[in-house]
C-alpha cells in the first residue's frame, strides 16, 4: 500500500516535471491577486474601464454568488434534513448532527448556562464559514470566471515583449479552448470564498460584537457599562477600563481581518505555490488550508461565544470566572 | 477603501444575509436538531431504565418462583408429614383394634371353653353319679339292701353338687 | 527608491515584523493551555475559555500589523 502510494506520487512527479517543461505552467500575469472581491456585473450600472471596480450601481461580486449558494446550501440542509430527521439517523444527517453537535459540546464547555441564548448565531457563524471556506478549496472554484479585456495591457509596453519570451514553449495555453488569454485579459472567476471578501467578514463581524454588546446589556441593564467606565478604584482601573472598551470596538476589526487574513492569504499562498510549480508542490498547503479553513471557521464561532459569555458576566461577581476573565482582558 | 473592496450597499446586504441566515438556521435547524439529540438521550436513558426495571422484575420473578417453590416443597413435606402421622395413628388404631379382637376372641374362647367344661362337667357329673351310684349299688346291692342308703346318696349327691 | 517600492517594503515589514510576537506569543499561550488541561482535565472547559480570549488578544497585535500593511499596500495611508 505504502509503496504503490510512494509510486503513484513519483510517477506524478515526473509527469508534472515533463508537462512543466512542456509549457503547461503559469506565468506571471497569470498569477493576478486581488484582495478585493471582483464585481460579475453591477446591479442598476456598469462597470468601469478597468473591469475590476463598478462605476455606479451596486456591484454584484463573485463572493456575493458564493454567499448565495453558500446559503442555497444551508437552506437545502435545513430544509432537507432538519424538517425530516429520523430518531435513527441515517447518511447525511449523521453529518449534520455531527457538526452540530461538536459545535454544541464546545459551545457548552464555554458557557453552560447562556448556550441556548448564543448558540443560533455562533452556529450559524461556524457553519456558514466553514461549508464557505471548504467549498472555496474545491478546484475549479476561484480558477473558472469570465475573460474580461485588459486595459492596461494596451498601455503597458512590457506585454508584448513578454509575451514574446512565453511563445518558446512548445505549448500555447492561451490557445485551449474556453482558456483566458491573461496578457491581453483579465479572468474574473464566478466563484471566492465569503471570508475572503472584508464585506462579508465585517458583516459578520459587525452582527457578532453588536449581539455580544446586546446580551451585556440584557444581562446587566446599564450596569454594563460599568466595566468600561470604573471611576471608583484609581486612575490605574480607570485607564484599564478605557482600553477594554476600545478592545472591544477593535474587536470588529480583529474578528474581520483574522478570518480575512487566514482565507485570503491561504489562497494566496496556493496561488504562489501553483505558479512555482503546479504538480504536487500545493498538495501540503491544500492539507494545511484545509485545516485552517475548519480552525478559522471554529474560532470565529468560539470566540463569539467566549465574549458573549464574558459580557453576560457582572463586573461586580466575585467569583473566579469573571474576575480572572476581567484580568485577562485587561492584559 | 475601494482597493479592499469594502462597499457600503454590500457590507449591508451581507448583514441582512447574515440576519436572515441566523434565523432561518436557528429555527428549522438547529432547534429541530437540538430537541432531536434530547430526545435521543432520553430515549436512550429511558430504555436503559427500562432494562433496568425488566432485570429487576426478572429478578422478583425468580425470587417469587424460589419462594414459591419452597412454599410448595414444604407444602409437601407437611403433607407427607401428615399422611405419615395418620398413617402412624391408623397402624396403632388397626393394632389396638387387633388386639381388642384377639382379646376379645381369646375371651369368648375361653368363655365358651369355661362353658363347654361346666356343660360337660355337669354331663360328667351327671353319669358319674349315675356311675358311682350304678357301681355302688352294685358292689353293695347285696349287702346293704338299700337300707338306709338314700341318705347316703343324697348326701354325696349334694357334695358332687357342691364341689361342681 | 520609488513611492511603490517603499510601500512594498513597508507592507511586507508591517505584516512580517508584526508577526514575530504574536507566533510566539500564540506558541506559549496553546502551550500553557494544553499543559494546564494535561495537568486538570477537569479544568478543560475554563482553560479552553481563557485560552481563546488569549489567543484573541494575542491575534489582534497581529492584525494590526496585517491592517496596517493592507493599508500600506494598497496606498490607502
Amino acid at each position: 500500500m505504502r509503496n504503490r502510494i510512494l509510486t503513484v506520487l513519483g510517477a506524478l512527479a515526473v509527469l508534472g516535471i515533463v508537462m512543466y517543461f512542456l509549457g503547461f505552467r503559469m506565468s506571471k500575469d497569470d498569477l493576478h491577486i486581488s484582495a478585493a472581491a471582483e464585481p460579475l456585473f453591477c446591479i442598476g450600472g456598469a462597470l468601469d474601464a478597468s473591469g475590476e471596480l463598478c462605476e455606479s450601481g451596486l456591484p454584484f461580486t463573485n463572493s456575493v454568488l458564493m454567499t448565495l449558494l453558500v446559503d442555497v446550501i444551508l437552506v437545502g440542509i435545513a430544509f432537507g434534513v432538519g424538517q425530516r430527521l429520523q430518531l435513527v439517523p441515517r447518511g447525511f444527517q449523521n453529518i449534520v448532527e455531527l457538526t452540530i453537535e461538536f459545535f454544541y459540546d464546545f459551545a457548552r464547555g464555554v458557557d453552560k448556562k447562556n448556550v441556548g441564548k448564543f448558540f443560533s448565531l455562533a452556529a450559524t457563524i461556524f457553519i456558514f464559514f466553514l461549508v464557505g471556506n471548504v467549498l472555496a478549496l474545491v478546484p475549479g472554484f476561484g480558477s473558472i470566471g469570465t475573460c474580461r479585456p485588459k486595459v492596461e495591457a494596451v498601455v503597458e509596453g512590457a506585454a508584448p515583449e513578454a509575451h514574446a519570451a512565453e511563445s518558446t514553449t512548445l505549448v500555447n495555453l492561451a490557445a485551449f479552448p474556453g482558456a483566458c488569454d491573461h496578457k491581453t485579459s483579465l479572468l474574473v472567476p464566478y466563484m471566492r470564498a465569503p471570508a475572503a471578501d472584508l464585506n462579508v467578514t465585517f458583516a459578520i463581524a459587525i452582527a457578532a460584537v453588536f449581539m455580544v454588546e446586546f446580551w451585556g446589556f440584557q444581562a446587566l441593564g446599564i450596569g454594563y457599562l460599568r466595566k468600561f467606565f470604573i471611576f471608583n478604584e484609581g486612575p490605574i482601573m480607570f485607564f484599564v477600563g478605557l482600553l477594554e472598551l476600545f478592545s472591544e470596538i477593535m474587536r470588529v476589526v480583529a474578528f474581520a481581518f483574522r478570518i480575512f487574513g487566514n482565507i485570503f492569504g491561504g489562497e494566496v499562498v496556493l496561488a504562489v505555490m501553483s505558479f512555482l510549480f503546479a504538480y504536487l508542490l500545493p498538495l501540503p498547503f491544500y492539507g494545511l488550508e484545509l485545516f485552517v479553513a475548519f480552525i478559522q471557521a471554529v474560532i470565529f464561532a468560539v470566540l463569539t461565544v467566549v465574549f458573549a459569555a464574558l459580557a453576560v458576566q457582572g463586573h461586580g461577581d466575585h467569583d473566579d470566572h469573571a474576575h480572572a476573565g476581567n484580568e485577562a482582558a485587561a492584559h | 477603501m475601494e482597493k479592499l473592496g469594502i462597499n457600503w450597499g454590500l457590507l449591508i446586504a451581507q448583514l441582512f444575509n447574515v440576519i436572515f441566515l441566523v434565523w432561518l438556521l436557528g429555527q428549522f435547524l438547529y432547534k429541530p436538531i437540538l430537541n432531536m439529540l434530547g430526545e435521543r438521550t432520553r430515549r436512550v436513558q429511558d430504555s436503559l431504565a427500562e432494562a433496568d426495571q425488566v432485570k429487576q422484575q426478572l429478578a422478583n420473578a425468580k425470587k417469587d418462583y424460589e419462594a414459591e417453590l419452597a412454599k410448595a416443597r414444604q407444602e409437601a413435606a407437611g403433607i407427607v408429614a401428615q399422611a405419615q402421622d395418620r398413617a402412624k395413628a391408623q397402624e396403632a388404631e388397626i393394632v389396638a383394634q387387633a388386639r381388642r379382637d384377639a382379646e376379645r376372641i381369646r375371651d369368648e374362647a375361653r368363655s365358651t371353653a369355661v362353658q363347654e367344661r361346666d356343660t360337660l362337667l355337669s354331663d360328667a357329673k351327671g353319669q358319674i353319679a349315675d356311675l358311682v351310684m350304678m357301681t355302688a349299688s352294685r358292689v353293695l346291692g347285696a349287702e346293704l339292701q338299700a337300707k338306709g342308703h338314700d341318705q347316703l346318696i343324697s348326701e354325696s349327691l349334694a357334695a358332687l353338687d357342691r364341689r361342681n | 527608491m520609488s513611492d511603490k517600492a517603499a510601500q512594498l517594503i513597508g507592507m511586507a515589514l508591517a505584516i512580517g515584523l508584526g508577526a514575530i510576537g504574536p507566533g510566539a506569543g500564540i506558541g506559549i499561550i496553546f502551550g500553557a493551555a494544553i499543559e494546564a488541561m494535561g495537568r486538570n482535565p477537569e479544568a478543560e472547559g475554563l482553560v479552553r475559555t481563557y485560552m481563546f480570549l488569549g489567543f484573541a488578544l494575542t491575534e489582534a497585535l497581529f492584525i494590526f500589523g496585517l491592517v496596517f500593511g493592507l493599508l500600506i499596500g494598497f496606498g490607502i495611508l
